[in-house]
C-alpha cells in the first residue's frame, strides 16, 4: 500500500470508538416539532432522514478518496433512540465496560438526560415491544431460551443487488413517481398507504442527494487552499463525482465506489439495521466499470487497487452501533458484519470469477482489517486458482476470507422459492446467511438455545437455574423406558418454545412495519417500489424470517450420551444421570470421564453420534420451516451463533455430554470444543450428514496450526478438503490458523498482541477485544489441533 | 483373519499423494532410538492408563493401544475417506510399526483396497525377507522406503538390526522399477554429515531412475509419548537439525540429479 493508504489505514486503526450524540439530537429535535406527529409514518421517516442529512456534521479527512462518514468523524458512532433509547446507566456501561466499549462524553450524557431520554422513553420501538409482548415470551427470554434481534436494532440483514450500481436517486425517484401514478384508488384498498410509503421513499432518496451535495461543497471549499497540484486535481474530480452520484448512476470505477458508499451511509443512517449494509458481489458489480475503464486507459490496476483500499478503510471506520444487555452478549463485537462476496456464478449459471476477484483478494490480504468481512464463493464451476489464492490469505491467520459453497446456496435459495437467476445473483451475508441479493428481506429474528430445551426436558419443564416451571410438563424422564419416549418429550418442549418465539416475532414484526418503516432501504431493494410497500412490511420480492439454532454439537453429544449410556448400555440410570447433573458432576468424576472420553462424539465421522445431529437438525427444521409471518415471510432455520453460544451456555447447568455448568456451548455446527479427535476430514463428514440445503446457512469452524502450511502441497490439500465438503453440500467453512501458544501469550501480554486477529464465529475479531470466556474457548479449540 | 492396528488416521497429508488415510500396523523388527511411534513397536495390544482431566480432577482411564481388526473392518474405516481420495488422488497408506510384520493381513487389506480402486502406499523400513517384502511391495502403487544408514555397524547400533537386508530390498526395488520414494531421516550424530549423506546418495542410481528422495529432519515431538508410556528415550540429547543443515543435505542429493523434498 502507498503512503496515503498507510496513513488512512493507521488513522482508522487508531481512532477511538465513541458515541456521538449528534444523530440522537437531530432526530429528537425533528420529532419534537408539533407538525410531525400528524404526518403519515413513512413520510415522517423520509423527512427525518432528510433532516439528518441536511444538518449532520461532515467529515472529510486528509488524503481521502472516498467521502462520507456516518458520524462526525471516523468511529464516532451515532445512536438510534427511536429504536432503543439508552438509559444513562447504559451509557455508563458502554463507556466503562472492559470489552467492546464506546466512550461517552459529558455533553452526550447531558443531551441524553435532558432531551433524548425524556422524549423517547415509552415512544421507542423497544418500549412498544416490551409493552406488547406476553409474559410467556418474557419468561422464556429471561431464561435464555432465545434472544430477540429487533429489540435494539432494526431489521436489515440485506445486501445490494445490481440495481444499486445501475441506478441513481433520480432514476429511483422516477420509478417512485411512476408507481405513484399507477396507484388505483378505485380498486386498491391499500392505495393510500402505498402512496404514503412511496412519498416516504422519495423523500429518503432526496436526502441522499442533499448529503452528496453538501460533500461536494465541502470538497470544493478545500480546493483553493490545496497546495499540492496532484491533490487539487483529485479534489476537483471528487467534487464533480459528489455532484454526479448518487443522484445519477455511476459511470466510472471511482464513481461506482463513491456512489455505493453514499447509499451505504443512507441505509445505516436511516436506521441501525443488522449487518449494516453490504455491496455484496463486489467483483461482479464493479467489473463493467473496471473493464471498460481499463480498456479505455482511464484507469490503471494500481489506481483501482488504491481506490478499493480507500473503500475498505471506510468500512473499518464504521463500527457496529452500540449494543447493550442480551444483544451485546449475543453479538459482542465492533464488527458490523458487512461481508464482501467474491467469486461464485453469474445469473446465467456460468463461472463469475474475473480479474477483479483476484484484485479484491489482494486488497483483503494487504489491508488486513476487521471490517469489511470478506468471503469467497466457491462453485464447482470456479477454478482452483480462486480457492488456492484464498487459502494463501487464510494461512496468514486473520480468519478471512471465509469460504462458501455457491452451489449449495443456490439450491437453498431455490428450495425457498427463488428463481434460479435471483438465487445465483445472491450469496451469503452477515455471518453465513444465504440471501437473494437486491430482492430479499431476510431477517434474523434471534438465536434459539437448543441445549436449554434439552435441559428443560430433562427436568420435566422446570428450569434448574431458577427452580421455576418455565416449560410444560413433558414427563419425568426417570420414568421413560425408551429413548423414543425421551425424544418425543424433547420435541414437545421444542415446539412449545418455538411457538412462543414465533408468536413474539410476529408481534414484533408488526410493530416495526407500523411504527418504523425504512423507506430508504425500501427504495433500493426490489420490489418495494413496485409493491408500494416497505421493506419492513413485506415489500421485497422475497421475505424470510430466520431463527438461528445454537448448540448443535452440544445437543448431539447430549443425546448420544443419553441414548448410549442410559438406554442402550444402561450404564447409568436416568435418575443417576440427573443427580450427576444437579451437582455439576462433583464427586462423579469417574462417570464424567466416561461421558467425556468413552462416549461417541459428534465430529468423528461416527454414526452412533452423528445420527443424533441429523435428528436434532430435522426436529428443529420441522418445528420451524415454512411457518408464516404477518408480512408474508416464511420462517426458516439457520445454524450459527455469533457469540451467543457463550451467553446461552451461561444459562445452562451441567449437561449429559459432560459439559460443566455455565460453560460455552458448541458453536455453529462445529463439534464440541475438543471432542473431535479424528482430524478435519472426519469433522467434515459428520457435519455433512444432515441436509444443509434445508437451512439458510450453517457455520463450521476449523482450526489449523500454522505448522500445517509449512509446505506448498498443504494449500492444494486444504483446497481439496473444502471441495469435498462442498461436494457433500456443506454450506460454509472458516479457518483459524494460529497456534494455541501464540494465543496464550496474547492473553498474558495483550499489549504485545494488539494486532492479533482471530476467527470467532462467522466473523473475525481482535483477540484483545474478546471476553475472557471467548478467549478461553478459542484457545481450547486451537490447542487440540496441536496434539 | 485379524490384524493388530494401533491407529487409523484420516486426512494424512504427508505420506503419499493427495489426502490419505494411514493405517498403523502394530509391531516392528527395528528399535530405532528416535522412533516416533514407540506405541507401535510391540506386536500385541498393550494396556495403558491415560490421565484425563475431568471436572478439575485427573482421572486415570484404561486404554488399549492396538485393536484386532479384520481386513473388512479396516477397509470400512478407510473407505470413510473415499470422497477425499477422489477429490485429491489420495488413498491408503500402510504404515506402522512395520506393515511387513503382518504380511498376510496387510496383503488381505491391500487386496480389498485394490478391489475398491484405492491408491495404495506401503511405508516400510525395508527390513524383511525378500519374498515377504515383494509380496506387498510388488503390488503397492507407491513405496515409501526408509533408508537410515548405509553402514551396517552403525545401523545395528542405532536400530538394532544390520542394514544388509534393507539395502538388498532397496536395490531389488530399484532394479524392478517399483515406484519409490526413499525417505531418509536426518538425525544429528547418526547420519547428518556430508560424508554419510554422500555415501547414501551413492546407493541410489543417479540416472534413469524415476524415484524421489524425501528428507525428514528429526523432530523431538515424540518425546512426550515416551514419558507417557514410561519408556526411556534414547535420544534425549539430540537436537533438531537447523533449516540450513536440512537445505545443505538436500543440496547434496540435488547436485547428484535427484528430485528431493524435505519435511513430511
Ligand atoms: S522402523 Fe520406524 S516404527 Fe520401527 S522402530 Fe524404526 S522408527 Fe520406529
Amino acid at each position: 500500500m502507498n503512503e496515503r493508504i498507510r496513513l488512512l489505514r493507521q488513522n482508522s486503526l487508531d481512532a477511538v470508538n465513541r458515541i456521538s450524540g449528534e444523530r440522537a439530537g437531530l432526530v429528537t429535535g425533528f420529532y419534537r416539532q408539533p407538525s410531525i406527529a400528524a404526518l403519515p409514518v413513512p413520510v415522517q421517516r423520509g423527512m427525518a432522514l432528510k433532516h439528518i442529512m441536511q444538518h449532520k456534521g461532515l467529515y472529510f479527512g486528509q488524503g481521502e478518496l472516498i467521502a462520507g462518514e456516518r458520524g462526525p468523524e471516523p468511529k464516532a458512532v451515532p445512536t438510534y433512540p427511536e429504536v432503543c433509547v439508552h438509559s444513562l446507566q447504559d451509557l455508563e456501561i458502554l463507556d466503562s465496560r472492559p470489552k467492546v466499549s464506546y466512550k461517552v462524553d459529558e455533553e452526550t450524557r447531558a443531551l441524553y438526560r435532558d432531551e433524548v431520554i425524556p422524549f423517547w422513553t415509552g415512544r421507542c420501538v423497544r418500549d412498544h415491544m416490551f409493552k406488547a409482548l406476553p409474559d410467556t415470551w418474557k419468561q422464556a427470554y429471561q431464561a435464555g431460551i432465545f434472544t430477540e434481534f429487533m429489540e435494539q436494532r432494526a431489521p436489515g440483514h440485506t445486501v445490494a443487488g445490481e440495481k444499486v450500481f445501475g441506478k441513481g436517486m433520480n432514476d429511483l425517484m422516477a420509478d417512485i413517481d411512476q408507481a405513484l401514478d399507477k396507484l388505483d384508488y378505485l380498486n386498491d384498498m391499500e392505495a393510500l398507504a402505498k402512496a404514503e410509503e412511496l412519498q416516504g421513499m422519495r423523500l429518503a432518496c432526496e436526502a441522499l442527494v442533499v448529503l452528496a451535495g453538501r460533500y461536494a461543497s465541502l470538497i470544493e471549499a478545500r480546493i483553493p487552499a490545496e497546495k499540492d497540484p496532484g491533490r487539487r486535481d483529485e479534489l476537483l474530480e471528487m467534487a464533480a463525482i459528489c455532484r454526479k452520484v448518487p443522484a445519477n448512476a455511476p459511470e466510472t470505477f471511482h464513481e461506482a465506489l463513491q456512489h455505493y458508499w453514499f447509499i451505504h451511509l443512507g441505509v445505516i443512517t436511516e436506521l441501525n439495521p443488522w449487518d449494516s449494509f453490504n455491496p455484496g458481489r463486489l467483483d461482479q458489480h464493479l467489473w463493467p466499470f473496471y473493464s471498460r475503464e481499463l480498456a479505455a486507459g482511464t484507469l490503471t490496476k494500481e489506481r483501482a487497487t488504491e481506490l478499493l483500499q480507500a473503500f475498505w478503510i471506510k468500512f473499518n471506520n464504521h463500527p457496529a452501533p452500540p449494543k447493550v444487555g442480551v444483544t451485546a452478549q449475543e453479538s459482542n463485537t465492533y464488527t458490523d458484519f458487512c461481508l464482501i462476496n467474491v467469486g461464485g456464478v453469474k445469473a446465467d449459471g456460468s463461472d463469475a470469477v474475473n480479474e477483479l476477484s483476484y484484485l479484491i483478494l489482494d486488497v483483503i490480504e494487504e489491508m488486513r482489517l476487521l471490517q469489511p468481512s470478506s468471503m469467497v464463493q466457491l462453485s464447482k464451476k470456479n477454478p482452483d486458482a480462486l480457492i488456492h489464492r484464498a487459502i494463501r490469505i487464510i494461512k496468514t491467520g486473520f480468519g478471512q476470507p471465509s469460504v462458501f459453497n455457491t452451489d449449495a446456496i443456490v439450491q437453498e435459495l431455490m428450495r425457498q422459492g427463488k428463481t434460479p437467476e435471483d438465487a445465483r445473483r445472491g450469496g451469503a451475508s452477515g455471518c453465513v446467511e444465504a440471501g437473494a441479493f437486491g430482492t430479499e428481506a431476510y431477517i434474523l429474528t434471534g438465536y434459539f438455545n437448543l441445549p436449554k430445551i434439552l435441559e428443560l426436558t430433562l427436568n420435566n419443564g422446570r428450569d434448574p437455574l431458577t427452580g421455576e416451571q418455565t416449560g410444560p410438563q413433558t414427563g419425568d424422564p426417570a420414568l421413560f423406558s425408551t429413548y423414543d419416549e425421551f425424544q418425543i418429550a424433547f420435541r414437545k418442549m421444542l415446539q412449545h418454545f418455538v411457538d412462543i418465539k414465533i408468536a413474539g416475532s410476529n408481534l414484533i414484526e408488526k410493530i416495526w412495519a407500523t411504527h418504523m418503516p425504512a423507506p430508504f432501504l425500501s427504495s433500493i431493494i426490489d420490489d418495494c417500489i413496485l409493491n408500494g410497500r416497505d421493506y419492513n412490511a413485506g415489500g421485497a420480492r422475497y421475505n424470510t424470517s430466520y431463527i438461528q439454532g445454537v448448540g448443535l454439537g452440544t445437543m448431539t453429544d447430549c443425546l448420544t450420551a443419553i441414548h448410549e449410556q442410559v438406554f442402550r448400555h444402561k450404564r447409568y440410570s436416568m435418575a443417576n444421570l440427573l443427580k450427576m447433573l444437579a451437582v455439576n458432576f462433583e464427586g462423579y468424576e469417574d462417570e464424567l470421564a466416561v461421558l467425556l472420553y468413552k462416549t461417541p462424539k459428534y465430529g468423528n465421522d461416527d454414526d452412533l453420534a452423528d445420527v443424533h445431529a441429523k435428528e436434532v437438525f430435522e426436529a428443529y427444521f420441522e418445528a420451524i420451516d415454512g411457518r408464516k409471518s404477518p408480512r408474508g415471510a416464511a420462517y426458516r432455520i439457520e445454524m450459527l451463533p455469533t457469540t451467543c453460544h457463550v451467553y446461552f451456555g451461561s444459562k445452562i447447568n451441567a449437561l449429559p455430554d459432560g459439559r460443566l455448568a455455565g460453560k460455552p456451548l458448541s458453536e455453529g455446527i462445529s463439534p464440541v470444543q475438543g471432542a473431535d479427535r479424528k482430524g478435519p476430514s472426519a469433522v467434515i463428514k459428520s457435519a455433512a450428514k444432515f441436509d444443509h440445503i434445508k437451512s439458510g446457512g450453517t457455520l463450521l469452524n476449523q482450526k489449523f496450526s500454522p505448522d500445517f502450511f509449512r509446505d506448498e502441497t498443504a494449500i492444494v490439500k486444504l483446497g481439496q478438503l473444502i471441495r469435498a465438503y462442498f461436494r457433500m453440500d456443506g454450506h460454509h467453512i472458516q479457518f483459524n490458523v494460529v497456534s494455541a501458544d501464540t494465543l496464550r501469550k496474547a492473553r498474558h501480554h495483550p499489549e504485545a498482541f494488539s494486532n492479533l486477529i482471530v476467527r470467532v464465529a462467522g466473523y473475525s475479531d481482535y483477540f484483545n477485544d474478546l471476553t475472557p470466556e471467548l478467549q478461553e474457548e478459542i484457545i481450547r479449540r486451537t490447542e487440540q489441533e496441536q496434539m | 483373519m485379524k490384524g493388530c492396528v494401533f491407529d487409523i488416521r484420516h486426512y494424512s497429508v504427508h505420506d503419499g499423494p493427495g489426502i490419505r488415510t494411514a493405517v498403523f500396523l502394530k509391531g516392528c523388527p527395528l528399535r530405532c532410538r528416535w522412533c516416533h511411534n514407540p506405541e507401535g513397536l510391540e506386536p500385541e495390544p498393550v494396556e495403558v492408563c491415560r490421565e484425563r482431566p475431568a471436572g478439575g480432577k485427573t482421572i486415570r482411564l484404561a486404554e488399549t493401544i492396538g485393536k484386532l481388526m479384520t481386513p473388512a473392518e479396516v477397509a470400512e474405516e478407510v473407505m470413510k475417506s473415499r470422497i477425499f481420495f477422489e477429490e485429491s488422488g489420495g488413498g491408503v497408506t500402510f504404515t506402522g510399526g512395520e506393515p511387513l510384520m503382518q504380511v498376510e493381513f496387510t496383503e488381505a487389506c491391500m487386496h480389498l483396497m485394490e478391489t475398491g480402486n484405492i491408491h495404495t502406499t506401503l511405508d516400510t523400513c525395508g527390513y524383511a525377507l525378500p519374498d515377504v517384502y515383494n509380496r506387498i511391495a510388488a503390488r503397492a502403487n507407491l513405496i515409501l522406503f526408509d533408508l537410515k544408514h548405509y553402514d551396517s555397524g552403525i545401523h545395528q547400533r542405532y536400530t538394532g538390526v544390520p542394514s544388509g537386508p534393507v539395502l538388498a530390498n532397496l536395490r531389488a526395488s530399484i532394479e524392478a522399477g517399483f515406484p519409490l520414494i526413499v525417505r531418509i531421516p536426518l538425525i544429528p550424530g547418526f547420519n547428518l554429515s556430508t560424508d554419510t549423506l554422500i555415501r547414501m546418495a551413492g546407493i541410489l542410481p543417479a540416472t534413469g531412475w524415476s524415484g524421489q528422495v524425501n528428507l525428514l529432519p528429526y523432530h523431538r515431538i515424540a518425546m512426550h509419548k515416551y514419558e507417557k508410556l514410561g519408556l526411556g528415550y534414547g535420544m534425549k540429547d539430540i537436537r533438531q537439525p537447523s533449516a540450513a543443515e536440512v537445505e545443505q543435505a538436500a543440496e547434496i542429493f540435488r547436485e547428484r540429479g535427484f528430485v528431493v523434498t524435505t519435511g513430511g
